[in-house]
């Protein structure tokens, strides 16, 4: 871990992005020159003296024998590009050249660059290196955390490749190996990898070309700021003491030593004695120092006495007969869910049945699998089960909060709502909306994990107040991995029929969900989303358990709910012998997934999928799987426009982008109302001072603020014709393409709003045609349902067990899209998540001590650009009936249904149904074995 | 506290934890799995090149990158198993950091000793908890009470070459000096204090031998291995294999030998036949874990497959 010092927060103060304002020392260069060490003995010191070139200029610091490159370059030089991912070498995010060979600066020592030369994103300057260009054009990024530490290593890939081979591609095994140090959270390696191809093939050695994505040069360039990337003068440094120990009962808590520290500012309890444990990582205290080391050593020194308890971690231990109650009487439970929690009845560690059979028609279910039981068309009776998967946000959960006076408070926050969190802070402080600030000007991931209120935002609010400073809070890459949200386990018992003439007979399903100590699972739920209007009796039960609590995760239940639902349906189309997309076309009423299914079927990957399955070592195989999600907005959104004279249209919205191309929706969407180029747009996020917006989560964001940007456009626009008559004097003033035209000719928005000065308009996000099956002021649940179908292709080395997915295709029924390239991102995006949820991603508990063993990103695997195979998304851009702005979301219809098409091609790979995923090697050929 | 001795014998002379490249070191400092004074090895000169051995063979100084090491022409050229296994081992940016000692001495990768809150032999404590806990990916060739396999690829070169370490004093240690036979759980090499690797010296490679590596692993990159492999197999002039080793990492407390594997192999041309019992004869004495035993058809195929990729060779 990085240990600055309090010199190296403040000197970061000063963010010096260019060569120029880089400290220059007179020893420096001359010493770097000669070679001569710094001084040191082999008496020892606490520190020695660097003499370094950062990006072209000289740089003398003086380093403990623990501080990283990553420390000096970011927190005393105040270059941020290379960011802090995991802290052990594995996910690349911090990579840095040195002597023009890649490292994590993580890792290395300052004290090692002694006499070398260091470039860090920014060095690479204006210019801007094909890499970069090729990374813009590709769309190769979403949240951009990870993407200067790709830029880096593969800048030097492509300089090592092109003195050696020229302008020629690298293979797709090379560039995995190249880039086999670097995690992408959110999926854009199909993009990365073709990037970076077309880079080294000398594609990208012309002028810099405009980018789709709306700040993809700010994330190619480093110079996006995220949570953790903002520094404060007389910054504290927050952090939490967790319970190391799952489930436990606190004795006493003394943290009177930790308060006398020297340096220490602030420290607040979060347990008293008598309070409960009940999952490890539990926030116990958190305290303010003034540096990373000093909050270390205050954490190490709060006295802690505890009674333990056993630990609770699977099903079996939890719904026990002799089962220790973790929330006794069903008290005080978390919500896993961003739902309201539907109330359910409690038996000990288990809570359920939640009822979700409104409009079911639970007693013909029964009636068919009865029918079904006594040999009437085909009946499929199975327990599928879907593991924990962390959300593991590349930027990790960040909070800096920063008082003025008692009134008025600015927060920095990693956040999927700028403005919910605002709102938030209001209440819990009794404070003036005027005077309390979030911002997020970008965010490095979220993926449901940053929707609610944290204690990552209270704790560094409270701290500051206690402190009387600023406090910023990071957490560490186990903290993200532990507490920082994942997604329940899920087992899912399944009964579903066909009739006898093969149509949809009854399903019933019983989900139990492993949210940790947290209620609301919604597994079953999601098994109403397809097959909408069949016969089905569903339930959903939480299982409760000292791990910590589940949270909301892109399409909550759904990759689980239909893992195990569109295995389901497979099992019955192959006891039927039948196409599974045939049988899914007749289920399944839906008119988009019906559209997507004729292209599905038509594809060269299904149509030759039984001709290429092979009988040897390696077994290719085929499966496909439908999905479901609902369409929800945020009614209350409004975005301000706002016609500068100079002619450039700014968008105003307390939105925020973490990656998804909210921002790039806005510039696409407003560039073809206005008629304008996409130059001319620029888009506020991240700031909820701004008009109200959308939380990103749902899938809402595009839905809420596509229509109200429209809608501020129109009312801009109306008025600026009005204006070009009353102004220029023009007679016949109609709007056209980028302005007006009238009688004697055409005037542009720029030269009307040269003569007007700056105008404004708020859009409103205007209410469907269709109504709401559900709203309230601020929510909505649309009347459209869209749609997705997965199509995935894998090989199976049955000597092996491993398992690698080679090709997929993905059809995407969610009505229009606002910006294509970057919409296709986030299929992508979605697509690849869910292969790495299938196939990689797993937390694992030490079974005895219940602690949690993937705290890395070592152990946590999340799938690498060498694993990601060849995807392709298409999307039908039908317009969705009723809905204002005609497109729905996309976030979560594209992850959820991907583990189920990979269970049904290995099913069809293998002839073995594997009813549980991840498919390790040790559980693919045990399966094969039997 | 830091120090930064001038040369092999005075560093070997302090007390506290060598850094070469630091790539593991800090990541262990940092979980506050390791605590002391470092002895900064940055400016100990000659210890980074590689040349020739008096009796042919290489002298690779310990210093020497990953990287460096595994493009080497003379390494590619006489080792090609070897230089492929660094080629492979990590990621690109570990390899130009992370040195050729520093891979041979690392700490093994096993969850419990990662995480702090976790007892384990290797940390001092009084059991191992991966032997009765999750240990999918331990060893199933269990030596002895720690469970974690050996981390060190190139140490499998040491097997397969019988290469030796230098040590600042002289000393020379072949693998079974500088690992021992696995039933210490407390450590992950034998060095003692002071004892400081200074090169690893490679005898010169038989006349008529070819080499390979294969990684077995979950995800296709930078992962550690299920199993790995480094075959080396020397042929007499009618193709008859007159040597075999076959080295296994990924699967013991200690890097490790297949020693019947190599047996089989040994008195015949290298045929599939051959090749497929070998790698049958590798798990022979393997004695896996409750949760290892998986493991045991991943060795038999990464060994028959490294073997095989023998035959597609050029002859040597």
């Amino acid at each position: 871990m990085n240990i600055p010092s309090r010199r190296g927060f403040l000197g970061g103060v000063i963010a010096l992005g260019g060569a120029a304002t880089l400290p220059l020392r007179a020893d420096a260069e001359s010493v770097a020159k000669s070679g001569t060490p710094a001084p040191a003995d082999l008496a020892g010191a606490d520190t020695v003296r660097v003499n370094t070139q950062v990006n072209g200029v000289a740089c003398a610091e003086t380093v403990g024998a623990d501080e990283s490159t990553l420390s000096l370059v970011r927190e005393r030089l105040g270059l941020t590009g290379a960011k802090l991912g995991c802290g052990q070498g594995a996910c690349g995010a911090c990579t840095v050249l040195v002597d023009k060979a890649p490292a994590c600066a993580c890792l290395l020592p300052a004290v090692a660059l002694e006499g070398r030369e260091v470039t860090t994103i920014e060095g690479f300057g204006e210019a801007l290196h094909p890499v970069q260009r090729a990374f813009m054009a590709h769309d190769a990024m979403q949240c951009g955390f990870c993407t200067p530490g790709f830029v880096m290593e593969g800048a030097a890939f492509m300089d090592r490749w092109r003195a050696a081979h020229g302008a020629t591609e690298p293979s797709d095994a090379e560039l995995a190996e190249a880039l086999a140090g670097h995690v992408c959270r959110c999926g854009a390696q199909v993009g990365i990898r073709a990037a970076i191809r077309d880079a080294c093939a000398g594609r990208f050695d012309g002028p810099e070309k405009e980018a789709p994505r709306y700040d993809a040069r700010a994330k190619v360039t480093g110079a996006a700021k995220y949570t953790v990337d903002v520094m404060l003068p007389g910054m504290l440094v927050g952090k939490f003491l967790r319970a190391s120990t799952p489930h436990a009962e606190v004795v006493s808590i003394d943290v009177s030593a930790a308060e006398a520290l020297p340096g220490v500012k602030a420290v607040k309890t979060f347990v008293m004695a008598g309070a409960p444990i009940r999952y490890e990582g539990q926030a116990l205290a958190a305290v303010a120092a003034i540096d990373e080391a000093t909050a270390r050593a205050a954490l190490a020194a709060i006295k802690l006495e505890l009674h333990q308890r056993a630990p609770v971690i699977s099903a079996e231990t939890a719904l026990a007969a002799d089962a220790t109650i973790i929330f006794p009487g069903g008290e005080g439970a978390a919500s896993a869910s961003e739902a309201p929690v539907m109330k359910a009845p409690w038996a000990g560690n288990l809570r359920g049945p939640t009822e979700t059979n409104l409009l079911a028609k639970p007693k013909r279910a029964a009636k068919a699998l009865a029918a079904a039981r006594a040999g009437e068309g085909q009946l499929i009776e199975a327990r599928y089960t879907a593991h924990n998967q962390a959300h593991s946000c590349m930027e990790p959960h960040a909070a800096l909060a920063r008082w003025d006076g008692d009134t008025k408070l600015e927060v920095w926050l990693s956040t999927q709502s700028v403005d919910d969190m605002a709102d938030a802070l209001c209440e819990r402080y009794g404070l003036e909306r005027a005077n309390v600030r979030v911002r997020a000007d970008h965010v490095g991931g979220g993926f449901g994990s940053k929707a609610g209120v944290d204690q990552e935002m209270t704790t560094a609010v409270d701290l500051a107040k206690l402190a009387g400073a600023p406090v910023k809070i990071t957490f560490e890459r186990w903290e993200e991995l532990i507490v920082g949200g994942n997604r329940p386990e899920a087992s899912v018992n399944i009964a579903l029929a066909a009739d006898a003439d093969g149509n949809f007979g009854g399903l019933d399903a019983e989900a139990y969900n492993l949210n940790g100590a947290a209620v609301g699972g919604s597994t079953g739920l999601v098994l109403r989303l397809l097959y909408r209007s069949k016969n089905k009796d569903v339930r959903d039960y939480d299982v409760l358990t000292t791990t910590a609590p589940g949270k909301p995760f892109r399409g909550p239940g759904g990759p689980a709910g239909l893992y195990a639902l569109e295995q389901a349906v497979d099992e019955i189309a192959l006891k039927r012998a039948e196409d599974p997309i045939t049988l899914r076309k007749r289920w399944d009423p839906n008119p988009g997934r019906q559209r997507l299914y004729e292209l599905a079927q038509a594809s060269p990957l299904w149509r030759d999928r039984d001709a290429q399955r092979g009988e040897g070592r390696v077994r290719r195989g085929v499966g496909v799987a439908a999905a479901a999600w609902p369409y929800f907005l945020s009614k209350g959104t409004r975005v301000e426009l706002i016609g500068r004279a100079d002619g450039v249209f700014v968008a105003r919205c307390a939105c925020q982008d973490m990656g998804q191309g909210s921002r790039s929706a806005l510039s696409w969407t407003l560039a073809e109302a206005l008629g304008v180029p996409r130059s001319q747009i620029e888009v506020q996020f991240g700031d909820s001072d701004a008009p109200r917006g959308p939380a990103s989560a749902g899938s809402r964001t595009t839905p809420s603020i596509v229509p109200a940007a429209e809608d501020a456009a129109k009312q801009l626009t109306e008025e600026l014709v009005e204006l070009a008559e009353d102004l220029f004097g023009v007679k016949g003033a109609v709007m056209a393409h980028g302005g007006v035209d009238h009688d004697a000719g055409r005037l542009t928005w720029a030269e009307i709003l040269a003569r007007s000065g700056e105008r404004r308009a708020l859009g409103r996000r205007r209410r469907d045609d269709d109504g709401y099956y559900f709203a309230t002021d601020e929510f909505g649940w649309g009347k459209a349902w869209p749609g997705a179908v997965v199509v995935v292709a894998l090989e199976v080395d049955t000597a092996t067990g491993r398992v690698r997915a080679t090709d997929g295709w993905m059809g995407l029924a969610a009505g229009r899209i606002m910006a294509p390239p970057v919409a296709r991102s986030q299929g992508l995006g979605g697509f690849i998540q869910g292969l790495s949820y299938a196939l990689y991603e797993e937390r694992r508990l030490d079974p005895k001590t219940g602690l949690q063993l993937t705290t890395n990103l070592e152990d946590y695997r999340i799938i690498g650009v060498g694993d990601t195979p060849n995807l392709e998304v298409a999307f039908d851009e039908t317009p969705l009936d009723g809905v204002r702005g005609g497109g729905a979301g996309l976030a979560e219809l594209a992850t959820i249904g991907v583990a189920g098409a990979v269970g049904n091609a290995f099913a069809h790979a293998t002839g073995v149904r594997l009813r549980s995923i991840p498919l390790r090697p040790d559980r693919v050929l045990e399966a094969l074995r039997q | 506290m830091i120090t930064l001795p001038k040369d092999a014998l005075s560093a070997a002379s302090l007390t506290g934890s060598f850094r070469a490249g630091g790539t593991d070191l800090q990541a262990r400092r940092a979980r506050g799995l390791h605590h002391g004074d470092v002895i900064e090895l940055r400016d100990v000169p000659g210890l980074n090149t590689i040349s020739p051995g008096p009796t042919g063979g290489l002298k690779v100084g310990a210093l020497t990158r990953i990287a460096t090491f595994a493009h080497h022409a003379d390494v590619r050229k006489g080792y090609p198993g070897l230089a492929a296994a660094a080629a492979g081992l990590a990621t690109p940016a570990i390899r130009e950091v992370a040195t050729v000692g520093g891979n041979l001495t690392q700490e093994v990768r096993c969850a419990y000793y990662r995480n702090p809150n976790l007892v384990c032999l290797k940390k001092g404590g009084d059991a191992c908890l991966a032997r009765g806990g999750d240990h999918f990916l331990h060893s199933c060739f269990d030596q002895g009470a720690c469970a974690a396999p050996h981390p060190s690829t190139l140490a499998l070169g040491m097997l397969a070459w019988d290469a030796q370490v230098e040590l600042a004093d002289g000393a020379l240690l072949d693998a079974a000096g500088l690992y021992g036979d696995g039933t210490n759980p407390r450590t992950t090499h034998r060095l003692t204090q002071g004892q400081l690797i200074v090169g690893f010296n490679l005898p010169a490679p038989a006349a008529n031998e070819r080499s390979a590596w294969r990684r077995v692993s979950h995800r296709n990159n930078a992962e550690w291995p299920i199993v790995e492999a480094i075959v080396r197999v020397v042929f007499d002039a009618a193709g008859q294999i007159t040597l075999a080793r076959v080295a296994l990492g990924g699967v013991g407390n200690t890097p490790l030998r297949a020693v019947a594997a190599e047996e089989a192999l040994v008195g015949g041309p290298l045929t599939e036949a051959r090749l497929m019992a070998a790698g049958e004869a590798s798990v022979k004495t393997a004695s896996p874990l409750p949760m290892t035993r998986w493991k045991l058809p991943v060795v038999v195929t990464c060994v028959q497959d490294t073997l095989r990729d023998l035959l597609t060779l050029e002859t040597p």
